[in-house]
């Protein structure tokens, strides 16, 4: 699937995409719910979470 | 790059050409002696914002099978960009209102007027104007390319 039908099935431009992609932008809860659903899974398939934070 | 980057680029050019155009014309006349007068300055505001919308006007037109709507991140970039633009003016008319003020009293107390241009506070204005745009424009441009 390329980007720009990603980016056209969940409703986002596919610049958007390309920095969820890159990891220069965080989406919305929607948007990352419709990413899944575009996908079939589940959203923490899709998302992992990684925290900057150094202990 | 995409569309909203090209739109703001073009903007950008936009406002930084005319109003450079239209505030060396301002300072010219003011050193030249003859400086715009009210209808002279309503004039050339009229024919700035005709070439601006004629500018848009032109590149939308020109991208109209590749205009694409606003998505979140968009709006994300364009409210932050309008936040900083907003300080940007707010500290201008700040800035304009204390001219007047300072100008005000010195005329009162039978001074001389401490700024000598013409319609000075409205210039001050219409500069905090165009730089509260040159931010929105820039900081939205920083924050696609982020």
């Amino acid at each position: 699937m390329t980007q720009q039908v990603l980016a056209e099935r969940v409703g986002v431009t596919r610049q958007t995409i390309i920095a969820i992609e890159k990891g220069k932008y965080s989406p919305s809860l929607e948007v990352a719910f419709k990413i899944a659903l575009v996908f079939g899974t589940t959203v923490d398939a899709v998302f992992q979470y990684e925290s900057n934070t150094t202990h | 790059m995409g569309y909203r980057e090209r739109s703001l680029w073009v903007s950008l050019l936009a406002v930084a050409l005319v109003d450079t155009l239209y505030f060396a014309l301002v300072f010219r006349g003011v050193v030249v002696g003859s400086p715009l007068t009210a209808d002279g300055l309503m004039l050339l505001l009229l024919i700035i914002a005709g070439v601006l919308i004629g500018i848009e006007l032109v590149f939308v037109l020109g991208n109209r099978r590749r205009r694409e709507p606003m998505d979140e991140r968009d709006e994300a970039i364009a409210a932050r960009a309008a936040r900083v633009a907003y300080g940007v003016f707010a500290l201008g008319v700040l800035l304009a209102l204390v001219a007047h003020l300072l100008s005000t009293r010195s005329v009162a107390a039978g001074g001389e007027p401490l700024f000598s241009w013409p319609l000075f506070e409205v210039h001050l204005i219409l500069a905090s104007l165009v730089s509260a745009e040159l931010t929105r424009f820039g900081v939205a441009l920083l924050g696609y390319r982020r």
